[in-house]
């Protein structure tokens, strides 16, 4: 069944659900739900599916617009306001634990926290997950970085500011308010199935050869998403866990060469076809301009709201000059002869100088047993077939049936 | 002058028939006098958009008080389809109706007897016709002259469309998910293109009871050409339409309409970018009238609109008939008849046995069956 239920109108109806034995979810804990705030998004489908075989929890999924039921046909699903609280506590009003997954306006990131907060509260949640982010330590530029370390209120990037002030509110809630248990993670880029930190190295690869900054050198702070929703099923499984501030990521260190590489050779791509660029620093162009304008909060609120009301042409047009245009399979051609044009963001990503250190994590909530890095390529390469990213090309239909 | 009425006031009307009715009503070619809604609200809401019109919550209140009315629009939820467009053609009245046609195929074959009955015009909002891409793949499959072609045709995001309700993700009001939603254009857009064909295998990820698939894939065989297509809700695919023969490619990214790459087998692996040029009439003039090639699907919509128009007006055949519509929805049909559970490998192994176990065909005991049994076209890759 699609239990979408309108919170402020029906009241919902509990399917039934088939739990499955999974030795990786046993705990004698009684059942209890999660409520997670943002079920439209990757993390939140995933945790939503996941959470389904765990014996001794009940997802619930909560989401702001009926257009984010379309990935979550049958699950449980609640329809609510996240912009209210009231209306928002009323969602979460039997549930144990919320999770914040919410990804959508980016100039809202504070208040949408804030909110969540008050509605947990109000409905009296045991405890809080909030996922934040890596980015909130911009490009890790010292070894030296901790869990408990400030992070940067004054990034660049509108993102990382609003999940840094998020993390300086929850920091302060936490020692006014300590009726509930708080705890916020800091995945860095989740991958796997379905991510668009994923289907984007197909996408790069199917078009042809690929150029990384820095040598390829970069670090990638992943967390394959199975290994995350596994770690906030730890944390809300461990009852009266310390609160805090976590770093979270696969444990096993990555660069941006070793990444690609790993995908391109699982899905039948030249080793050649991952080329690597010396560069160091960021060249200025009218399109990083632009972008680095919308990331001022007033500008990118004022495209938001421009945005719907210029119609699918301009849009189109919008796309094209931020997105470039679509090339056709194996479409680019030849040997790069200077440094790859990427986005400030993807820039700051291949260049980022240092793995972020998950130790207090796996010390307070672990061990846990995650998905290896061998493995999680082998599963992301396989779907990233079924989507259509193999070097066999585009008429390979064996990936389907 | 055509009088209109528009049946369902959701995100269909306001965003896309919304501002070339207006015009079109400016021009003198038309008048909207009536919007019909289940939710009052919004149809007087969208009745402030038109000079003259009023909203009503029924369409045979909206009929007895309009009178006579020459074209219902129609782009209500699919379940309300062929009954709203079986009560326009029962008054006289033409209809252009919302893709799907309808959420069942039987539906859909009553409101195609019921416009031939009544001698009246059944189109179908399929406005991917109206693409200058698709029109120049078309011309491309006739060029080929009946030599075997494979195709792809792969189109994934997550879904945005602004809709109003759930009823669109449930199986029961719904008829389906991504592909009655986003396949049916895929599928009609490969039955212009190639002309009929039928269906050889379909894959879904539906789960049983209400649940409606995200994911979806079909095997296609149509004159000379078999190919695959596949949609998604959940996230993006290599999105396009591809075509090979022994003499070249043809790639259609989709977006914008009309792009298209082509390279000649031959001729090494170089792509090169062509601009489509079809263009439609965008008047209502019986001689040479204007010629517009689309830029995007705006004017695609508006296009199709003055084909309607024309078709009433001047007697031309419509772009998307009833007829049509129907074969493209009976392909459809087919496929969540013939579903079996998609293949996710990537998925942990406990995970890909519980799928496949509550896949809504398995819960329903219905045994899907392969209808391939013949090879596909022969080409060297």
């Amino acid at each position: 069944m699609n239990n979408s239920t309108d919170i402020c109108q029906t009241r919902n109806e509990k399917p039934s659900q088939q739990h499955t034995s999974n030795t990786l979810f046993d705990s004698g804990l009684p059942t209890t739900k999660i409520a997670i705030v943002g079920a439209g998004g990757f993390v939140g489908a995933r945790f939503l599916r996941l959470v389904r075989q765990h014996p001794k929890a009940y997802g619930v999924g909560i989401v702001r617009s009926a257009k984010s039921l379309a990935r979550l046909s049958n699950m449980e699903v609640r329809v609510a306001d996240t912009s209210r609280a009231s209306c928002l506590a009323g969602a979460l009003v039997d549930c144990d634990t919320v999770v914040n997954a919410v990804s959508g306006d980016l100039s809202r990131v504070l208040e949408e926290t804030e909110t969540i907060y008050t509605a947990a509260l109000a409905a009296r949640c045991r405890l809080l997950v909030h996922l934040s982010s890596a980015v909130v330590f911009g490009r890790a530029l010292s070894p030296n970085i901790e869990d408990d370390s400030p992070p940067d209120t004054r990034s660049w990037m509108l993102y990382a500011r609003g999940k840094a002030r998020s993390e300086v509110f929850l920091r302060q809630a936490m020692s006014a308010q300590p009726a509930m248990q708080v705890v916020v993670l800091r995945p860095g880029l989740v991958w796997g199935p379905g991510s668009h930190w994923s289907s984007m190295v197909g996408e790069q690869l199917s078009r042809g050869p690929v150029c990384l900054s820095n040598g390829g050198r970069g670090i990638a702070n992943l967390v394959y998403v199975d290994n995350l929703v596994q770690m906030i099923l730890a944390v809300h499984g461990s009852e009266g866990g310390p609160a805090g501030f976590y770093n979270v990521g696969d444990p096993q260190q990555v660069t941006w060469s070793h990444y690609y590489q790993s995908l391109a050779r699982r899905l039948g791509y030249a080793e050649t076809d991952i080329r690597t660029w010396p560069d160091a620093h960021l060249p200025l162009t009218p399109k990083l301009a632009l972008e680095w304008c919308l990331q001022r909060q007033p500008l990118y609120r004022a495209a938001r709201w421009l945005l719907p009301r210029v119609g699918l042409g301009f849009k189109a047009k919008a796309k094209k000059i931020m997105k470039g245009e679509s090339l056709p399979p194996h479409g680019r051609e030849g040997v790069p002869t200077a440094a790859p044009r990427l986005s400030r963001e993807h820039w700051a990503l291949q260049n980022t100088a240092f793995c972020l250190p998950t130790n207090k994590f796996f010390r307070d909530y672990g061990p846990l047993e995650l998905t290896p890095l061998e493995d999680a390529l082998d599963a992301t390469a396989s779907w990233l077939r079924f989507a259509g990213y193999a070097a066999t090309g585009p008429f390979d239909l064996s990936h389907l049936w | 002058m055509v009088t209109v009425i528009c049946v369902g006031c959701g995100a269909a009307l306001e965003l896309l028939y919304r501002q070339p009715l207006r015009e079109m009503e400016k021009l003198g070619w038309l008048k909207v006098h009536g919007l019909v809604d289940a939710v009052e609200q919004r149809a007087q809401t969208a009745a402030g958009w038109f000079r003259q019109a009023r909203g009503f919550r029924d369409l045979e209140v909206a009929f007895d008080t309009l009178g006579q009315t020459d074209l219902a629009i129609i782009a209500s939820p699919p379940a309300f389809h062929a009954s709203q467009a079986i009560a326009a053609f029962e008054r006289n009245c033409h209809v252009l109706c919302e893709k799907p046609m309808s959420h069942s195929a039987s539906s859909a074959e009553e409101m195609v007897e019921k416009a031939r009955k009544h001698n009246r015009l059944l189109a179908v909002g399929m406005a991917r016709r109206f693409y200058p891409a698709v029109e120049m793949a078309r011309s491309w499959v006739r060029e080929s002259n009946g030599s075997p072609l494979v195709f792809s045709y792969r189109e994934g995001s997550l879904f945005d469309w602004p809709v109003a309700s759930p009823a669109q993700f449930r199986r029961s009001t719904g008829a389906g998910g991504v592909l009655i939603d986003k396949g049916i254009h895929a599928v009609d857009t490969l039955y212009h293109t190639f002309g009929p064909g039928r269906l050889v295998r379909s894959a879904d990820d539906a789960a049983g009871g209400e649940g409606v698939e995200s994911n979806a894939a079909l095997e296609l065989a149509f004159c000379s050409s078999r190919g695959f297509l596949q949609v998604s809700w959940e996230s993006p695919l290599n999105n396009g339409f591809h075509l090979a023969s022994e003499g070249g490619e043809l790639w259609l990214p989709l977006s914008p309409v009309d792009a298209v790459w082509r390279r000649r087998r031959a001729g090494g692996q170089t792509w090169e970018k062509v601009k489509a040029r079809a263009a439609w009439p965008s008047n209502l003039a019986s001689v040479k009238p204007t010629m517009v090639t689309p830029m995007n699907v705006f004017e695609c919509v508006r296009l199709q609109l003055v084909s309607v128009l024309r078709s009433i007006l001047l007697g031309e055949r419509p772009v998307a008939s009833g007829d049509e519509g129907l074969e493209v929805l009976r392909l459809v049909m087919a496929a969540y008849e013939q579903a079996t559970p998609l293949q996710q490998p990537w998925l942990p192994v406990s995970e890909q046995r519980t799928l496949a176990s509550t896949h809504w065909k398995a819960l329903t005991g219905v045994r899907a069956k392969t209808l391939g049994d013949q090879p596909c076209p022969s080409i060297n890759h």
